[in-house]
Order: C-alpha cells, then structure tokens, then sequence
C-alpha cells in the first residue's frame, strides 16, 4: 500500500532531477517483502553474516533491494533486482589495499582534475552472474567477476566544488562520474 | 562529559554563594526561510519565546507571559561541501520597549560518514543593549540527525535530531555560563520542508542566579 504511495512521489520527484546527479531512495523493508530468491542466495552463499538490513532502493529508472550485513568485520551491500536475481556486491574497502597501479591511475585522475580532493567512502564492487558471485563469495574465486571501485570524494576544481561519486574500472580508469546531490542541512547550521 | 563539569561547576557555584533559582517552561514557534544560490545562502528566520510557566525561588506561577521574537538573517557562505561560515543580523523584540541588536559571527561543518549526519558550529555573538553593556558570548554546538527510516534523510521521511551546546557569555565584568540540550523529531517533505518537533532544555548560571527552562519547540523550515 505504501509501496505504491512511495513510487508515485519517487516517481513524482524523480522528473525533476538531471541525469548526472546522483539520487537514490532508501527504504527499509521486512525481509518478508524481499523476493524470496534473494534471501535465498544470501542463506547459500554467505556463512557467519551479521544481522540482514534490508532496503528498496530506487534510482533514476530502476529499482532493486539491497541486503546490508557486516560479515567479518567488512560491511557488504548486495543488490538483487525486483525479481530476487543478483546484480552485484559492494564492499568497503581502505584506500591502501587498492592495488598499487590502480591506485596511481586513479590518484593522477584526481590530481589532474582537481585542485583539492579528499577521498571519502570507498567501496569495492564485483559484478558478475550468480554462479560467478557465488564463487567469489564461497571459494574466493573471482573468475569472470568484474571488478570496480565505486569512490565518493571531495573534489574542488575551478568552478567546481562539490561531493561527487566516481565508478573506476579495475585498472583504474575513470567510467563514470556523479554529482552528489546533498540534502538541505539549515536545521544543523542554524 | 562537558555536561557534567557543568553540573559540577553549578553545584559548586551555588554552593559557595546562596542564588536565586528560577524555573520556566514555554513553547517556541519558529519559522525558518533559506535560499542558496551557487555557494551563497541566504537564511532567514523568526522565533518567538511565550512562557506559561515559572517558578522563582518557592513561587510557582502559572501564567502567560510574552518573553521575546528573534528576527534573524544570515549571509553565509560554503567554503567547500562541509562547511559554511556565515555573517548575521538578529533584532530582539522584548517585551516593554527591551529590544536588542545582534551581530553574528559562524562557523558550521557538517558530515555524514554514515546513516548519522553530525555537525558542529561555532558562533560568537555580540549584543546591544539600550540600557545596558554589550554582552559577548562564545558558544559551541554539536548536533546530529539520525535518519528513521532507510539510510539517509528523504522526502516524506522522519528523522531524529539532537543538539547539545555550551555558550559563554561576558558583560561587563559579570559571567554567565549556559547548557542547551535538545532533541526533537522531524520530518522532510515536500520540494526542501523540513517540520521539526520538541523540547529544549536550557540551564544558565549567572553570577546572582541559577535559570532552567525547558521550550517546547515547533520548527518550520522551509529552503526556497
């Protein structure tokens, strides 16, 4: 019922908003509103998870769930589509464990686009099918897995000085970049 | 923590000198208005103090008193996504002819590393009195808001928010000391509203008195 409300005002707001920014909703949901496919494959696939947050999440022109769990210590986000079928697995990762060459590729994109930057969140992503995922996540097998590091940074340029969101290739080329669209923030200002 | 060294210094303070106590409890309106343009934001708002209730010493009154409208607007300017420094005016309308200048001087940084965006402020303030010396005050917030539903803040959504702060004041030679802690439940809506709702808790030690009063807050701010 809610469900339904939610979409026509995503919907709604969505029309206003540019393609390059970044906008995503985040909704909490009851495991019971999750498609059963996926709780399935986070039960198969993944052994000693903390407690399972679950969300909807919608951004521009598409919709899926998103399981949230700690699971040694690391924070993992994996998305499944409206059907329950795996898209991808996010996890947190630390700026020096990026591999060396990528991390200069990555680093001499910053320093020659911006003029100040500062690295916020750095998540990695693996994408690949279910099979494939499911190595990963058993056996540490990441044959046919894609890889990328999704960054949110602080980068000022001259005109430009604002939060964005940065998809980077495995060898650390730069595929696709995001303004982050922040909140209004008066309440905490004034 | 630094709630407690002012406890402790309260007790202490009453302790060496027998003080007035005084006690009070009121609602606040306040309506906020914003406006940005690129990295500049104009901000303004009106708050409005109505008491219904004190006690001084042993005497307890239960009866509506006007107290005072704030009248604010701020310059203010991002120096990068985090923080902002701010320039500010506020007229204080007392009651009787008891009006106030106000000029404002801030600092605010907020983060959301997480679900928990946080923030901290920095203010310094100087007021005009008709009759009496200017009073300085320094004062220091940190505040946060928690989102209750999903994982940040969004249209339609609740959240929680709480702000603590110490302010310092100087007039004269004669010192003052205040705590404010609040929390209040909100909710975003709407292309930029924001409705906030609950109390304030405000405790102020002077060199001749003890004050406590706790606002009832409603907040409207709206971002154009």
């Amino acid at each position: 019922m809610s469900r339904v409300l939610i979409l026509s005002l995503g919907l709604l707001f969505g029309s206003n908003l540019f393609a390059q920014e970044k906008t995503e909703r985040e909704y909490r949901v009851d495991q019971k509103e999750v498609p059963i496919k996926a709780v399935q494959w986070i039960n198969h696939n993944l052994k000693d998870v903390s407690k399972i947050k679950w969300f909807y999440e919608q951004s521009t022109g598409k919709s899926s769930y998103e399981a949230k769990l700690r699971k040694s210590k690391t924070q993992f986000s994996i998305e499944f589509d409206t059907l329950g079928i795996i898209e991808d697995i996010e996890q947190r990762y630390d700026w020096k464990k990026i591999d060396n060459l990528t991390r200069i590729t990555i680093e001499k994109y910053f320093t020659t686009t911006y003029k100040k930057h500062q690295v916020i969140k750095i998540q990695k992503q693996f994408v690949g099918d279910s099979q494939e995922l499911s190595a990963l996540m058993l056996n540490d097998d990441q044959t046919g897995v894609e890889v990328n590091y999704e960054i949110e940074f602080h980068g000022k340029t001259e005109t430009e000085n604002e939060l964005w969101e940065g998809l980077f290739n495995e060898k650390g080329e730069l595929l696709q970049l995001r303004r982050i669209q922040q909140k209004p923030k008066t309440n905490l200002e004034f | 923590m630094r709630a407690l060294f002012l406890i402790i210094l309260l007790c202490v303070s009453d302790f060496l000198w027998a003080k007035d106590s005084e006690t009070g409890l009121g609602v606040v309106p306040e309506l906020s208005l914003s406006y940005n343009f690129g990295y500049y934001k104009l901000s303004s708002k009106i708050e409005s103090f109505q008491s219904f209730y004190e006690k001084i010493n042993s005497n307890e009154t239960w009866n509506y008193a006007y107290e005072q409208t704030d009248v604010q607007l701020f310059v203010g300017r991002s120096l990068n996504p985090f923080s902002s420094l701010a320039l500010g005016y506020q007229y204080g309308i007392g009651s009787g002819d008891k009006n106030t200048h106000r000029i404002i001087q801030q600092y605010a940084y907020a983060i959301t590393p997480g679900a928990i965006k946080w923030a901290h402020r920095i203010r310094a303030d100087q007021t005009f009195y008709q009759d009496d010396p200017m009073k300085f005050r320094f004062r220091y917030r940190f505040s946060f808001e928690l989102p209750l539903q999903g994982q940040s803040v969004d249209y339609n959504e609740f959240y929680f928010v709480s702000t603590n702060e110490l302010l310092y004041a100087l007039q004269d030679s004669k010192q003052e000391y205040e705590y404010r802690l609040a929390f209040l439940s909100g909710y975003f809506f709407g292309n930029n509203n924001k409705l906030q709702f609950g109390a304030e808790y405000r405790v102020k030690a002077t060199d001749s008195s003890n004050k406590q009063n706790v606002w009832i807050r409603l907040r409207y701010i709206f971002n154009i």
